[in-house]
């Protein structure tokens, strides 16, 4: 019975009653039920519909020498970020003089125009801009930010480093011995060593990809400041530059802004040296770098992977993300979550221009590097057959999410958009890119994931031997090779 | 000479939100931004290390990871899982005062992480094993192993709070805490833990991002609304320290070379001399021109040079850290750092300095608020230590409004030779 049948019934009950001679005791109070409270938090609510993006395009300008500006307005604040990319990076440095990009880099900050390096430092900080700028595998950069209003003289600034870098010798010293210190210091990291060894170990010591771009040692001291020089001058050229412009600034102001002092600018571009295929690895030894007594092994597994740009890009990506590319992921949820052995566990893409690595990353609690090993192994056989469509989606909306946040911020779109540019990409890449990320299907990862073949990998373990070793070998891990740091 | 600082300031510096109080005491802000289709939900505690019983150092922290492992509604791995289905993610951190969970993600997830966030506020507790405990110490024991002990230098943070501040004080322990302190916590800690601290009433949600702000405060009512207020620990407010408890300090490290450190206790987060100190650090190690920076790396004598102000509850440190180039010693560097305290203990910085620094400062701040979680964030960060979320533009006023003379002054203060903490690490072979 329904609570509003029930009350109809008892109004009639006293006029019935009331033809009695004798009228009966009046019916007992009627106690509505209470009604069950509904816990608001019993269910979990559904999520909606994905609300459509779209990033920005960039209006695509050139200055009076052709050289290409991207610009990407933003009012949100009045800052703005620009980006000068130019061709040739570390891999144009000369063998045995690895590093000679690295302390380009640093040491054309270092006095520029009329300013020496101090003050050439002062009077960018003064006026509250930042410079900063480096050198990759691919090219090197120079990244000009700061409040809007010192846009003018901030590409004043830029254009002394960029046209009239003093580059002393003194300066140059100076700058040598602040990256030959850093690189010592890095060597304390065991992160570092295990990802610059893989690195070298996977392409070879004399490819230009194996090289590490901060340089070595004997490189650094090799580099002299006429290699210095003649490498700035042959890299700082009109010829393949581009910028790069995000904020609160209008493209018209810019390209003014920008012909009148980079519009004279001239140089071809110097010619880019063939870079090779890595060679291929079968059945490697597993490479152990020994640091006595540290509580954890850093791993970094190497595998072949896309080059920028490459078709299987996308599909590539979606297997990554499944396999370590969020919390979830397969490698985080069994290393970290399952096991306790981590901190946690990446894998990734590191791509350049003509080729790239499918790289795994982590940091094993020491007495547990062997059954980690085997764990991880297991993972990469289970990734290579395929991922589900819970997987698929899940790497879709994490790449999706990714691009957004990258562009919160000026430095974040000026950077992403420069990277582009850099690779002679068409503008609207980054929308291309997400709908292709989109559309990818199941059936279209399987292919690209049997790159996680162990088989062809380069395994690189930097912990304490003593103890790894041994519990390696037991386990079944014989095939091991102790390397010094490369 | 400081038309410069006009400028940068030019925009007024807001995060327009609107603000209420749910009757259990919950604090809601709520910020829209339609700029990109996102959206955070930032919930800060205020609950840290400061507040974990003795013998167990780094509870706090550890909770902090209790807090993903699952409830009744929504157990084991469903809060990433479900986050990550729909293209969002989340993280959290803790420090000494607070500890603060954020979810960020597309605009459709919002609803599920305010519910997210509701339903392991109310009964997280109850839903705690063993099992849950045992892995996430783990995963713990072995962030403290990556980040400190293998790390190198990175054992300084842990020796830090023990060398200033006397044992029982709220800041005597490290966030991460003792391998041995987190190996004793027990179930039992994580539900009264949970119980004392994570309440409606000592809690801050800010709702950030594209979405609309009415729908957007049902949800909050209808899955916080229901949860209850609970009387708080009263918590003692520990006195002011200035002497620090060791004045000496050596450690050994896996690394290539040799690092100062002075640590001196500062002005608390927002308190007066805050401002003036963190301008201090900016102008002895912020940039290639600063001071530190001019005479140890630009001269040759080291290859880094890091200071800080770092603010919290009831106190705070000032840091200076420096790692001398090869073949330079340790009191080389010292020399200098206390001959430019020294120096600016005395007289104020120049007009010249002071437009850096208002610069440099002013347009980090804009930087700073660029990303959503990092606003998000802010607004919970003022709410916690000033009690209003709408501090910004005071905030930018105790910096631009700073004089030189008081910059001066906290240094002479604070800043004394005799207050400092070295701590010195060693390579290894120095041991032997």
């Amino acid at each position: 019975m329904n609570r509003r049948l029930l009350l109809g019934l008892v109004a009639l009950l006293p006029l019935t009653a009331s033809a009695r001679p004798k009228p009966p005791p009046p019916p007992p109070p009627v106690v509505e039920a209470a009604p069950v409270p509904v816990d608001p938090l019993a269910t979990m609510p559904t999520v909606g519909p994905v609300v459509s993006f779209s990033p920005p395009t960039p209006e695509v300008r050139e200055l009076s020498n052709h050289v290409p500006v991207w610009v990407i307005p933003s009012a949100t604040l009045p800052i703005f970020t620009l980006v000068l990319t130019v061709p040739g990076g570390s891999q144009l440095d000369a063998a045995g003089h690895e590093g000679t990009a690295a302390l380009a880099m640093e040491a054309m900050r270092r006095g520029a125009g009329d300013r020496t390096g101090p003050e050439f430092a002062a009077e960018v900080e003064r006026r509250g801009l930042t410079i900063n700028g480096a050198a990759t595998e691919d090219g090197s950069y120079l990244t000009l930010s700061g409040p809007v209003s010192q846009l003018e003289p901030g590409l004043d600034l830029l254009a002394d480093l960029v046209l009239r870098p003093k580059l002393t010798p003194k300066e140059i010293r100076k700058a040598r011995d602040l990256l030959l210190a850093g690189l010592q210091q890095s060597f304390s990291e065991p992160t570092y060593v295990a990802a610059r060894t893989a690195q070298a170990l996977y392409w070879g010591t004399g490819h230009p990809y194996g090289r590490p771009s901060d340089g070595t040692e004997a490189g650094l001291k090799a580099s002299k400041p006429a290699d210095v020089k003649r490498w700035v001058k042959s890299t700082f050229v009109a010829g393949g530059a581009g910028f790069t412009v995000a904020g609160a600034v209008d493209a018209n102001s810019v390209i003014t802004a920008l012909n009148a002092r980079f519009g004279a600018w001239t140089g071809t571009a110097p010619t880019e040296p063939v870079i090779a295929a890595a060679p291929v690895h079968d059945h490697e030894p597993i490479f152990l770098v020994d640091v006595p007594d540290s509580a954890q092994t850093a791993f970094y597994v190497a595998f072949p992977g896309p080059r920028i740009g490459d078709p299987v890009e996308a599909p590539t990506r979606v297997g990554t993300i499944a396999l370590g590319g969020t919390f979830t992921s397969r490698l985080n949820a069994l290393l970290r979550e399952k096991r306790g052995y981590t901190y946690g566990v990446k894998a990734g893409l590191s791509q350049r221009f003509s080729a790239g690595n499918l790289v795994v990353r982590t940091r094993i609690r020491t007495d547990v590097t062997a059954p980690a090993l085997t764990d991880l192994l297991g993972e990469l056989k289970g990734i290579q057959t395929g991922i589900s469509a819970e997987e698929l989606g899940k790497a879709q909306g994490a790449a999706r999410q990714d691009v957004v946040e990258e562009l919160e911020s000026q430095g974040g779109v000026a950077g992403t958009y420069a990277e582009e540019l850099s690779y002679n990409r068409s503008p609207d890449t980054i929308a291309a890119d997400l709908r292709a990320i989109g559309a990818v299907q199941l059936g279209d990862v399987t292919g690209p994931l049997a790159a996680w073949n162990p088989d062809h990998a380069v395994f690189v373990l930097v912990g304490d031997q003593k103890v790894i070793e041994p519990k390696l070998r037991e386990a079944g891990y014989t095939n091991l090779k102790v390397v010094s740091p490369l | 000479m400081l038309v410069l600082l006009a400028v940068a300031y030019a925009a007024d510096p807001s995060i327009p939100f609107t603000r209420y109080e749910l009757p259990n005491g919950l604090q809601v802000i709520l910020m829209e931004d339609h700029h990109l289709p996102q959206v955070c939900v930032d919930t800060w505690y205020r609950v840290g290390s400061k507040d974990e019983a003795k013998g167990r150092s780094g509870f706090a922290h550890l909770f902090e990871h209790l807090m993903f492992m699952g409830t009744f509604r929504l157990p084991g791995n469903g809060f990433d899982k479900v986050m990550e289905a729909s293209g969002g993610w989340n993280n959290a951190w803790t420090m000494e005062d607070a500890t603060n969970y954020y979810d960020v993600g597309p605009p459709n997830l919002l609803e599920t992480f305010i519910w997210m966030e509701a339903d392991r506020m109310q009964q997280l507790g109850e839903a705690m094993t063993q099992e849950k405990l045992d892995l996430q110490r783990d995963v713990v024991r072995n962030e403290r192993r990556q980040s400190n002990e293998d790390r190198p230098y990175g054992m300084v943070e842990i020796e830090i709070p023990t060398a200033l501040y006397p044992t029982g004080h709220p800041y005597d322990h490290s966030v991460i805490g003792s391998h041995e302190d987190l190996q004793a916590a027990s179930v039992e800690d994580v539900k009264g833990f949970f119980a004392s601290w994570y309440v409606p009433n000592n809690a801050s949600l800010v709702v950030s991002g594209d979405f609309d702000s009415a729908q957007a405060r049902g949800w909050v009512e209808k899955y916080f609304g229901g949860l209850a207020r609970k009387e708080l620990p009263v918590r003692v407010v520990p006195g002011p320290v200035t002497t620090p408890q060791k004045t000496d300090v050596t450690i050994t490290d896996q690394v290539d070379a040799p690092q100062l450190n002075l640590v001196w206790h500062s002005p608390a987060k927002f308190g007066a001399g805050d401002a003036e100190m963190v301008l201090v650090a900016d102008l002895l190690g912020g940039g290639e021109s600063s001071r530190l920076y001019q005479r140890l790396v630009d001269g040759g004598l080291a290859q880094e040079v890091d200071v800080f102000q770092y603010g919290l509850q009831y106190d705070g440190m000032f840091m200076v850290s420096v790692i001398p180039m090869s073949g330079v010693k340790v009191e080389t560097v010292e020399k200098v750092v206390k001959e430019e305290l020294a120096k600016l203990g005395n007289a104020p910085p120049t007009p010249e300095e002071m437009e850096r620094l208002l610069n440099q400062h002013a347009i980090s701040t804009f930087e700073e608020l660029e990303p959503l979680q990092n606003r998000a964030e802010s607004l919970n960060r003022y709410w916690a230590y000033t009690g209003s979320p709408d501090y910004l533009a005071k905030d930018v006023s105790r910096f631009s409004s700073a004089q030189p003379t008081a910059i001066s002054a906290v240094v002479a203060q604070w800043l004394k030779p005799e207050l400092a903490t070295r701590i010195v690490v060693n390579p290894e072979e120095v041991k032997k």
